[in-house]
């Protein structure tokens, strides 16, 4: 049985091959293989060609392992995917980190989703200051001190 | 009428922010990111400390942490149980709560309860700030069957049917039982109405625990004399064991400990006196209001 391909072309025309079961780990591009299938190549709008190329190392890495156990995947296996995902994460700056989110959340690939969210929110917040936080993630502060004095308050049943 | 409520914090609410989409390539702040990705970031974050620390960053930041979609529910007539965080009764969602989290009890009906342990610090609400700006046709239905986006574009239409008063949402406990809630750990209490027929509303073991704009009742009976709204046996027991079994940072348990009770605007009925204590607390500050038929308190239970 000969696999198929699929070419995805992001944002800024880098064009690239895969094999369809690499690209259907998104559950958008089915969708967008209907609606236009007349054409081969897969318009990728919202993503740029750097960031498609994370999403498509993350996906074949994640396929290849499905594939090899045949389905049910051993725990070591799924160990060194675990391992694999926090190297994939921690070689990432943090407008990649971002833009990985995003381009995640609009192919609709659950599993990346959750691994850049849980990133985000392990490394970037948890633990964390709420000033750290805003200088981190460059969050302007916009509350009033009143206001921030009341929201402390209202939180404050918890801490006590 | 009901006084109006005097500790009112609703203000502070941020404008709903729409779903947007944005062009890659240029981003630098998790602010640029739509709400659904931020609200999904959030949801990784442990309630205490981190969530409740994120309310803090601004206002965006905490409409999304104090999101009706991180809380747990309960409500009886939900149908579909397969969504997270929904439960049919007070039980299960206690247990499936992490420490810090926010249980909201579906308005209208009654839930009978009896002895349910609350050992990890928690918030048992009807509704709060957010909830007041809406208004649904059923208050069955508070929000169950929506995505959190149609809540928020929905924002400006709806209100909670009932409004202010707690009265719509009765916890009863039953005539077999000692209490209906028992409190172990840090705990607040909001727009509840508890009613026990024979013994205690709440039974107060250890922690803080915070009594805001409830009704508490003790069904008048010959034997008045053996019920009391709200006992507290804090300081008569360990402390050290109840604490060893809550899942929290240590820094955060550390906080934790020393007990009080905090009443606000709650109305107290029945029982032979409100407050019964048997360990190391007595009442202090207490503040009573009359209106047309109810009476209001405001105390503290603490150590002298």
């Amino acid at each position: 049985m000969s696999k198929k391909n699929i070419v995805l072309k992001s944002s800024n025309g880098i064009i690239f091959e895969v094999e369809e079961a690499v690209a259907l780990q998104s559950e958008t591009i089915p969708y967008m293989i209907e609606d236009d299938c007349a054409n081969d190549t897969i318009p990728l709008a919202n993503v740029t060609g750097d960031i498609l190329a994370l999403v498509i190392e993350y996906c074949k890495k994640h396929v290849v392992v499905a594939d090899g156990d045949g389905g049910g995947s051993s725990s070591s296996s799924q160990e060194d995917l675990k391992n694999w995902d926090a190297q994939f994460m921690n070689d990432l700056d943090q407008s990649k980190i971002f833009n990985l989110l995003l381009a995640a959340d609009f192919l609709n690939i659950k599993t990346l989703f959750d691994l850049t969210c849980q990133f985000v929110a392990d490394t970037m917040i948890k633990g964390k200051s709420v000033e750290e936080v805003r200088r981190t993630l460059n969050i302007e502060k916009d509350y009033t001190s009143e206001e921030e004095a009341k929201a402390r308050q209202e939180n404050e049943w918890a801490f006590k | 009428m009901e006084i109006t409520k005097i500790l009112n914090h609703d203000e502070g609410i941020a404008e709903p922010r729409m779903k947007k989409r944005m062009k890659p390539g240029s981003l630098t702040s998790l602010n640029s990111l739509d709400d659904g990705c931020l609200m999904h970031i959030l949801s990784f974050l442990s309630p205490i400390p981190d969530r409740y620390n994120t309310a803090l960053v601004c206002h965006r930041w905490r409409y999304l942490a104090c999101h009706p979609r991180l809380w747990l529910r309960v409500d009886r007539f939900v149908k579909d149980l397969s969504q997270p965080g929904v439960f049919h009764n007070i039980e299960s969602a206690v247990s499936a709560a992490r420490p810090g989290d926010t249980i909201l009890i579906g308005a209208g009906g009654n839930h009978l309860v009896s002895n349910i342990q609350i050992n990890k610090p928690l918030c048992l609400s009807t509704h709060n700030g957010i909830l007041r700006y809406l208004r649904l046709s059923n208050p069955h239905f508070l929000i169950l069957s929506k995505t959190w986006k149609d809540v928020i574009s929905h924002l400006c239409f709806v209100q909670i049917g009932g409004g202010e008063i707690p009265d719509e949402t009765t916890l009863v406990c039953s005539r077999s039982s000692d209490s209906a809630l028992e409190l172990l750990s840090t705990c607040k209490l909001a727009n509840l109405t508890v009613k026990a027929e024979l013994g205690c509303c709440l039974l107060h073991r250890s922690g803080r625990l915070t009594i805001d704009g409830c009704v508490l009742q003790c069904e008048t009976n010959p034997l008045d004399h053996l019920s009391c709204p709200i006992v507290s046996t804090a300081g008569e027991d360990d402390e050290e064991d109840i604490l060893s079994h809550v899942e929290v940072k240590e820094t955060v348990a550390e906080k934790m400990k020393g007990n009080s009770v905090s009443v606000l605007q709650t109305r107290i009925e029945g029982g032979a006196k409100a407050v019964s204590t048997s360990g190391d607390l007595v009442l202090q500050r207490v503040r009573v209001m009359y209106s047309k038929a109810y009476l209001y308190f405001w105390f503290d239970v603490d150590h002298e």
